[in-house]
């Protein structure tokens, strides 16, 4: 019971977990909410676009996923999997989703701008990015 | 000759395991729409958007459509009554022949051509892009969320579409009453009243909902058993649209057999 508690906590960042293309940046990530959480479709838009302030995206929330920039489309994602409640969030390959950064600090400023949206979050990446992290026990 | 037997038996074991697929499948999805837990904003969401998308957008082409096809077919219709002297089976002809067999045939074809491809397309699209991944990574059930609004929209747009096809071939048969016999309002009504019978109202809404359910649950099914592969999209629309148009066949002939007796 603990386990599948603990499973359903865990929330992916991955290109392996897309988003849905005929729904908009901001019905994915409150489509969380909408089915886990019995929010109604008003609440979680105007949850999405507090977010979007937040990471000064504006602008963004009726684009399709096709219609985002690289940036926009990892936050989108992380928002997403941030909707999770307790979410663990794990970000899988995420240079795989931002191919242009030559390191991580766009990632480490989502994390730190949205840090009261989750519990924790698990980076995993190849060891020949290792440089990209700037640490030396990864 | 043993191969061809054996060949003969696969295919039969294959069509019957299919078959039995699709009702266990059919089944189990009808069993959702009885659960409390299917109906939150997310699915709601989702039916008014597929009902915007079957219903409403096709109107102006179901409406041109219908008053085409209707007025012709009343046309052709009462003229062959007046000709053959049979104007007093008028009214067992519009309602027996014209409402209760055409009106659905031609809604349920006009929205299997447009619906039907347009929802197998789309899951075969979700499944080959993996974002059936995405509904099982965060715990979201296909069935509740993607299906169930889907098979349900299906149902309540045949419905809806079919009466709208039945009132305008009423109005072109009230039309054409009125010039070919000179009938009245009042007459045409009461000999519409009187050829209605409540086992013939029960079927025919059963079958509007059947066709409804299967034009948009076999589409589904086949996007789901739709591979990986872009080249498999097409592939699967053909043999779902095949599959689709040979359930509207049986249901046809299923409830021409149920109207017998």
């Amino acid at each position: 019971m603990d386990f599948d508690r603990r499973c359903a906590r865990y929330a992916p960042v991955s290109l392996d977990i897309p988003l849905i293309s005929n729904l908009n940046a901001w019905q994915n990530i409150a489509l969380i909410g909408q089915y886990h959480d019995g929010m109604s479709q008003r609440e979680g838009k105007d949850l999405v676009l507090s977010y979007f302030e937040r990471l000064e995206l504006q602008g963004c929330e009726e684009k399709r996923g096709s219609q985002l920039s690289a940036e926009e489309r990892f936050s989108v994602m992380f928002l997403r999997a941030s909707m999770i409640n307790d979410a663990i969030i794990l970000i899988c390959d995420p240079f795989r989703l931002l191919p242009h950064h030559v390191n991580v600090s766009f990632i480490y400023n989502i994390l730190k701008s949205l840090d009261d949206l989750y519990t924790q979050c698990h980076i995993f990446d190849y060891t020949s990015n290792k440089d990209r992290y700037r640490t030396n026990d990864a | 000759m043993n191969e061809m037997i054996e060949s003969i038996g696969n295919r039969t074991i294959s069509i019957v395991l299919s078959f039995l697929d699709i009702c266990m499948s059919a089944v189990i999805t009808l069993s959702m729409v009885f659960n409390k837990k299917t109906y939150n904003s997310a699915t709601f969401s989702v039916l008014i958007h597929q009902i915007y998308y079957t219903a409403v957008e096709i109107l102006p082409l179901f409406i041109a459509v219908s008053v085409f096809l209707g007025t012709l077919t009343m046309g052709i219709l009462f003229q062959t009554l007046k000709q053959f002297g049979l104007d007093q089976y008028l009214g067992n002809i519009l309602v027996g022949f014209a409402i209760t067999e055409l009106s659905p045939f031609v809604t349920v074809l006009l929205l299997a051509l447009r619906s039907s491809s347009a929802i197998n397309t789309e899951i075969a699209v979700m499944k080959v892009n993996r974002e059936l991944d995405t509904l099982k990574a965060f715990q979201i059930d296909a069935g509740r969320y993607l299906f169930l609004p889907r098979i349900l929209n299906g149902m309540i747009s045949l419905v809806l579409l079919n009466g709208l096809f039945s009132i305008i071939l009423i109005t072109s048969g009230l039309l054409f009453s009125q010039l070919l016999f000179g009938m009245g309002l009042n007459t045409y009504s009461r000999l519409l009243a009187n050829s209605v019978h409540l086992s013939d109202s029960i079927i025919l809404a059963i079958k509007c909902m059947t066709f409804g359910f299967f034009i948009t649950f076999i589409p589904i099914l086949s996007g789901l058993r739709t591979s990986y592969d872009l080249t498999s999209i097409p592939v699967s629309v053909l043999h779902g649209m095949i599959r689709v148009f040979i359930a509207i066949i049986s249901i046809e002939v299923l409830s021409l057999i149920a109207r017998f007796f």
